[in-house]
């Protein structure tokens, strides 16, 4: 039985499309981009996934905002006899799940329960879609409930499973601009999961903590934007992909081995460049969701780009005070934040006065880390 | 005996030297609608085109105009528009003009400073437009300038924030603009002086540039202003017919299509999609009617074509982008076709010239059953947001630091 069930995984894993390039979603086929509109799921900002773990001694909330995936929908959903959905996959990294208890992240990576160290994803393949049921139509959106079957797996254990959800296609408006780019489609479902089925017995010590079923909801914001494209002309998409990965190595997979590889490879190709210097030094040194930072190549990368722009361009020299900062350099911190306050044309005074406020917290750390 | 076809039209282009030279005065080229009757070769015998010849040139949207063995467009230099000057064989610079053009403190130019907007040659004359709305008039021999006007300081024009687009129409002896609120929508200029001549309507502001059509008899100025679509006498700025589009089409970058059965297409990204109008005049007043919509089709920035029934076109904004082809009699979509970024397309008889942003350059045939490419080769680096010219069996085209011709006769 357990060798049919990993053979199960093993097929419904293979089917879910690898990682881009970037990272921040997933390779969709030929065929599907042929086929209909993408939406791809943006990750980051609001919590797409919720899980309820409500046992009588611990109630936990395991949130995450780190999913990856898409959607493939018609490009005109007013055709007739043509499905709801044509598919799509979704990733999500269990080195982002977070408890917000002590020592509840380790516990849920580990190998009693999703056993991050083999299989690092969970995920979600949609297999089919039914009982599609138009709620509701206007200029802007069109809603509809549905249920959407796929495979789910976890720790290498694969379910068939049926979700209960619904898909509000918004198309792009100056009301869906102001959240984000593109065509949206918000994708909203709930299911109960018995952990039994996931193979997740959890030990005596932890059985009054763990109920037998959890929760899971989900509500993630699609767009037909590809979060691994930027859409500023001057970005070398290359570049900006391999940025990309950088931070999700680092971030969402937590693989620091890899990740600082690649940041390395990164910042030898724009070792001329101090925007691009100055942009991966501060997102190492200051991304939200990073477990586990190496300061030399945030450190390298600042520098570089300070030296540049000869001491000159305030932003340069804001992000080696940044990264002086966050390595706990207070009094270096505070030396280069200085200058950067020096090099701000005093006619751009918002900037200026952000730069004074980073100043004064700056010389605040230098004054308690003096302090006995 | 009668004389061979060939002999004629040697001796026709022999007594009529501008023919010797085909022309491209103009956005859009002699028509405006980036149709040409120009021969291209659907195959190259290398890997691309044969490059005649490529320089740098720097930064700047604006198409390339050819005339009399000389091409014209504009470039930046700091806070300097550059108008410049080339000889078509060699692209050696003949002149150079410059003026100061500061970008505005509440501009955003992170896409580039400009200029946008593509150069008018009427006559021995030369128009152009910059970012910050100035208008001016050179010697097309020289680069002399000989009248400029700031449109910004005299008529309130708008900048639209990343700078001004449109491009300037002629009209008999008229230079015409759109500008856009808190300005006038349209204006006209004598051409000789640059003496006010009207000024119609008040439309928000565009980038897209207005063509001259001809319905039932009466030449017509057509606008495409924030969610405004209307007619205008191009000789006096009488509106002769107004459609006002919802809101949502009220970012418009890309040029009207006017086709022989009288059906104005048009088309917008950023949430809208595409229209077409029929025009009709009715108890001697003109009628604009709607007959679909469809937003199935998203032209940007692009430049379209129109076959037969089907117009094709480059869809998408932010995502990705599709080439389309949608019946303009219907707005039923015949086909999409991945694999080209945003681009502009240019019909040359039977064949469309591709310029997608990433600078590929490609040959094909568009028919309703779907698209077939001949050939494709790499010509530019991104960003080239610049549509091509073809002038003979040359095409000219740019992006934000080189200008070079290939020729595309095989």
């Amino acid at each position: 039985m357990s060798a049919l069930l990993f053979l199960l995984a093993a097929a419904a894993e293979s089917q879910v499309p690898e990682r881009s390039e970037g990272g921040q979603t997933l390779r969709v086929s030929e065929a599907e981009l042929d086929r209909g509109a993408i939406y791809y799921v943006q990750p980051g900002g609001d919590s797409q996934l919720v899980v309820r773990s409500e046992a009588l001694l611990q109630k936990v909330t395991v949130t995450t905002s780190r999913m990856v995936g898409y959607l493939v929908a018609p490009f005109d959903l007013d055709e007739e006899g043509v499905p709801l959905l044509y598919g799509g996959a979704f990733r999500v990294p269990v080195a982002s799940l977070e408890t917000a208890i002590e020592g509840g992240d380790v516990i849920l990576s580990g190998p009693d329960f999703l056993d991050s160290a083999r299989h690092r994803e969970v995920t979600f393949l949609v297999t089919g879609v039914s009982g599609v049921r138009r709620t509701h139509r206007d200029d802007e959106s069109a809603r509809y409930e549905l249920n959407l079957s796929g495979t789910l797996t976890a720790r290498g254990v694969a379910r068939e499973i049926s979700v209960p959800a619904s898909t509000t296609f918004m198309p792009s408006t100056d009301r869906t601009m102001a959240r984000m780019d593109g065509d949206l489609l918000v994708l909203e479902g709930g299911f109960s999961l018995a952990l039994a089925d996931l193979g997740i017995a959890p030990k005596r010590q932890l059985q009054d903590r763990v109920p037998r079923e959890v929760g899971v909801e989900v509500r993630a914001i699609l767009t037909t934007v590809s979060p691994d494209k930027s859409i500023d002309p001057r970005e070398d998409p290359v570049r900006y992909r391999k940025y990309l990965r950088v931070i999700t190595l680092l971030r969402d997979l937590d693989d620091v081995v890899g990740g600082y590889r690649l940041a390395r490879e990164l910042m030898t190709e724009v070792w001329d460049r101090p925007e691009e210097l100055e942009r991966l030094a501060a997102a190492l040194a200051s991304t939200e969701g990073i477990r586990r930072r190496d300061w030399n190549v945030a450190l390298e990368a600042s520098k570089r780009a300070v030296e540049l722009t000869r001491e000159e361009d305030p932003r340069m020299l804001s992000c080696l005070a940044l990264v002086h900062h966050e390595m706990g350099g207070a009094a270096s911190a505070v030396a280069w934040q200085r200058k950067a306050v020096e090099r701000i044309d005093p006619s751009k005074a918002g900037a200026l006065e952000r730069a004074r406020a980073t100043l004064a917290w700056y010389e605040e750390e230098l004054r308690r880390a003096a302090s006995p | 005996m009668r004389p061979s076809r060939n002999v004629g039209l040697l001796l026709l282009a022999l007594s009529c030297p501008r023919l010797l030279h085909a022309q491209w005065t103009q956005w859009g080229g002699p028509n405006r609608n980036f149709t040409v009757d120009s021969e291209v070769a659907p195959a190259w015998t290398s890997g691309g085109p044969r490059e005649i010849w490529s320089r740098p040139l720097g930064d700047g949207y604006s198409s390339i105009l050819a005339d009399e063995g000389r091409l014209y467009t504009m470039k930046r230099e700091g806070h300097e528009d550059v108008v410049v000057s080339l000889d078509a064989g060699t692209g050696k610079t003949l002149w150079e003009t410059t003026y100061d053009s500061p970008i505005a403190p509440d501009m955003d130019v992170e896409m580039g400073p400009g200029p946008i907007s593509t150069p008018l040659i009427a006559g021995d004359r030369i128009f152009t437009v910059s970012t910050t709305v100035k208008l001016h008039c050179l010697d097309k021999r020289t680069g002399r300038i000989l009248w400029g006007r700031d449109l910004m300081k005299d008529l309130g024009a708008p900048h639209l924030g990343r700078g001004y687009g449109a491009s300037p129409i002629a009209y008999r002896g008229l230079v015409i603009l759109t500008l856009g609120e808190p300005g006038p929508a349209v204006v006209a200029f004598d051409q000789e002086r640059g003496d006010f001549a009207w000024k119609s309507q008040g439309f928000r502001p565009s980038w897209s540039s207005p063509i001259l059509i001809e319905v039932e008899g009466e030449p017509q100025l057509v606008v495409a202003m924030g969610s405004d679509r209307a007619g205008l006498d191009p000789s006096t700025g009488e509106l002769r017919w107004h459609h006002a589009m919802p809101p949502s089409a009220d970012i418009v970058m890309s040029t009207p299509h006017w086709g022989e059965d009288q059906i104005l297409f048009f088309s917008q990204a950023y949430g809208d999609g595409s229209r077409a109008l029929r025009l009709e005049k009715k108890d001697g007043r003109f009628e604009a009617e709607e007959q679909w919509y469809s937003r199935q089709m998203r032209v940007m920035f692009g430049s379209v074509a129109r076959i037969g029934d089907f117009v094709y076109g480059s869809s998408g904004d932010f995502g990705p982008a599709f080439l389309v082809g949608i019946n303009v009699k219907t707005g039923k979509v015949a086909w999409r076709k991945r694999g080209f970024g945003r681009a502009h397309l240019l019909l040359a008889r039977e064949n469309v010239v591709i310029l997608d942003e990433e600078g590929d350059l490609a040959i094909a045939t568009f028919a309703p059953e779907g698209l077939t490419v001949h050939a494709r080769a790499s010509v530019l680096e991104r960003l080239a947001w610049t549509p091509p010219t073809l002038v003979g069996k040359t095409l000219y085209l740019r992006n934000r630091s080189v200008i070079k011709a290939v020729d595309l006769g095989g």
